[in-house]
């Protein structure tokens, strides 16, 4: 099925959902989603969905989705369907700004291990991409 | 209007189909964590209370397990609670932050006040381009 190339994820009563776009126009968050099984897929997406129709309050299970280093939060996912096979955990780092989640990349995580640092580095060159581009923004909207 | 990445994905119905699914199990779970919480109740008391290892109970919070109506039923029994289910018209993707007054329906929620009571009552069949529109 052909799609369209929107970043919004999903968008609730209380939040939008959105894959952090980076400064080459790839949306890494988006192309790791489209890379799982479609049950771990469609269990994250219920996850976006839960957050962004009640906000971070509904939010009542820390082991799925928790804060992680400031600004990050990460949506956690142990999955049956590892790319090495049998299990492993899914992790989507993502980050809020006002009424929008920003989802910044996904990993594979072994389990018991702390994320790797890369992960955090990945995870902050995009947000300060897209930190940027918003500063530059609303920069234009109020010269 | 350009289609959310979810209203894309579940144009597919057996995308739409799964995620009806796990849609379900995160609702019903959230209900359970978000009850225990108030009651502060760990996740190794419920397993002794069900006779159950935290293993389990783990598995059944994340949503890792395809749960029974007998084991949900059995959890919000002990958790001292019961849980009211209604049927509604199916996810359809809303605009973001639109509001539609409305009275709220105390039928609609459940019995452990649910936070989303309020939002059952946006899904009353509106696509999204007649709220955009």
């Amino acid at each position: 099925m052909a799609k369209d190339d929107t970043s919004i994820v999903t968008a609730g009563r209380m939040r939008t959902i959105e894959y952090a776009v980076r400064t080459d126009g790839s949306m890494p968050a988006r192309v790791f989603l489209d890379s799982l099984h479609v049950r771990d897929r469609q269990h994250l997406m219920g996850r976006f969905q839960h957050l962004a129709d009640g906000g971070e309050q509904v939010m009542n299970n820390q082991a799925v989705f928790k804060k992680e280093r400031p600004p990050f939060f990460a949506f956690k996912r142990r999955s049956k369907h590892s790319p090495r096979g049998g299990e492993g955990m899914i992790r989507i780092p993502c980050f809020r700004i006002g009424n929008r989640w920003i989802l910044t990349h996904g990993f594979w995580k072994e389990p018991q291990s702390e994320w790797a640092e890369r992960h955090f580095a990945e995870a902050n060159q995009i947000h300060s991409e897209v930190m940027a581009r918003e500063q530059q923004a609303t920069r234009k909207e109020n010269p | 209007m350009t289609k959310s990445d979810l209203t894309q994905l579940t144009d597919d119905p057996t995308e739409m189909r799964i995620f009806q699914q796990e849609r379900l199990v995160i609702e019903i779970t959230e209900l359970m964590c978000r009850t225990m919480k108030e009651q502060d109740i760990k996740r190794s008391q419920l397993a002794q209370l069900l006779h159950k290892t935290k293993g389990r109970i783990s598995q059944i919070l994340n949503g890792e397990t395809n749960l029974t109506l007998r084991t949900v039923a059995d959890i919000f029994s002990v958790l001292g609670k019961t849980l009211v289910v209604c049927v509604k018209d199916r996810f359809v993707q809303k605009a973001p932050l639109h509001f539609i007054p409305v009275e709220l329906d105390t039928e609609l929620s459940t019995a452990t006040g649910h936070p989303y009571e309020m939002d059952d009552l946006f899904h009353d069949g509106t696509t999204n381009n007649q709220l955009a529109g």
